[in-house]
């Protein structure tokens, strides 16, 4: 018998945004127009925010967003570079140019 | 604007959340002189649970503008990291948020003061934690005077004392 794993109160297609998600984060050199990642450094030059702009995740919560970020972000950099991200913000295009953050 | 326009135009901030917490402090105490106890008791918990991620967001380096929503998760994965044993029930989980607090002091070497971590044991974890949950929402608890005043002091113990936990 197959066994999956199970995740209760994540919408489902939880996994594959993490997974694309990640996937357009290891590829610098994508040409894709979305999902968009906009990392913000402290003084240090360390990576603490993460903004990320995209259509796909209109019909989630903020913090459900947040999550797939954050999900994402463990795919792609070490415990402690995950450990200093304090925001992960994920905003659709709309919300993106409302909040006036320079994405495009 | 309509409120549900209002609040979806802006996302929520440390400023709001501790601005909201006083509100619904207040909200409580005047539905704990109305007897409306089960009412009281879930304002006193939101209240206390507002406090909590505050004192997380800030001893998290955030400033009052910093969107709270986009913080939480970013919590969340930094206690995955750094006290897996730390159960995560949801984003209104106070025994969560208290002992977050508690881990973010340790790792930035200055631990709570003795007296402070009892307290916040006693009053939150093992106080308001089994007192309130947000559940209770969608019930008719039921709730007798001495709930609602073991909330009210629990409550005013976060209130006042939030400060000091940053």
């Amino acid at each position: 018998m197959p066994v999956k794993a199970y995740h209760p109160g994540r919408t489902a297609g939880f996994d594959q945004l993490v997974e694309r998600l990640a996937e357009e984060w290891r590829n610098a050199a994508s040409t894709a127009s979305e999902p968009v990642i906009l990392e913000e450094s402290n003084a240090s030059g360390e990576v603490v925010h993460v903004y990320v702009v995209w259509s796909d995740w209109a019909s989630l919560g903020r913090e459900v967003r947040g999550e797939v970020i954050m999900d994402a972000a463990e795919r792609v950099k070490t415990p402690a570079e995950v450990g200093r991200i304090t925001i992960a913000m994920g905003l659709t295009p709309d919300e993106a140019d409302r909040f006036g953050i320079s994405w495009r | 604007m309509p409120l549900r326009a209002t609040i979806k135009a802006s996302p929520e901030t440390l400023s709001d959340l501790l601005l909201a917490a006083d509100d619904r402090y207040l909200d409580a105490e005047d539905l704990l002189v109305n007897e409306r106890l089960d009412g009281a008791v879930r304002s006193f918990g939101y209240a206390t649970e507002m406090w909590l991620k505050a004192v997380c967001l800030r001893l998290q380096g955030l400033g009052p503008t910093a969107p709270v929503k986009a913080a939480l998760p970013a919590l969340k994965t930094w206690m995955k990291l750094n006290a897996p044993g730390v159960a995560f029930t949801d984003y209104h989980d106070l025994s969560f948020f208290a002992h977050a607090i508690i881990h973010l002091r340790t790792s930035q070497g200055r631990p709570l003061p003795p007296t402070l971590l009892q307290e916040m044991l006693a009053r939150i974890i093992n106080g308001l934690h089994e007192e309130w949950i947000v559940d209770m929402r969608y019930r008719r608890c039921g709730l007798s005077f001495a709930d609602a005043f073991a909330a009210l002091t629990n409550s005013w113990w976060a209130k006042t004392n939030w400060g000091h936990l940053v």
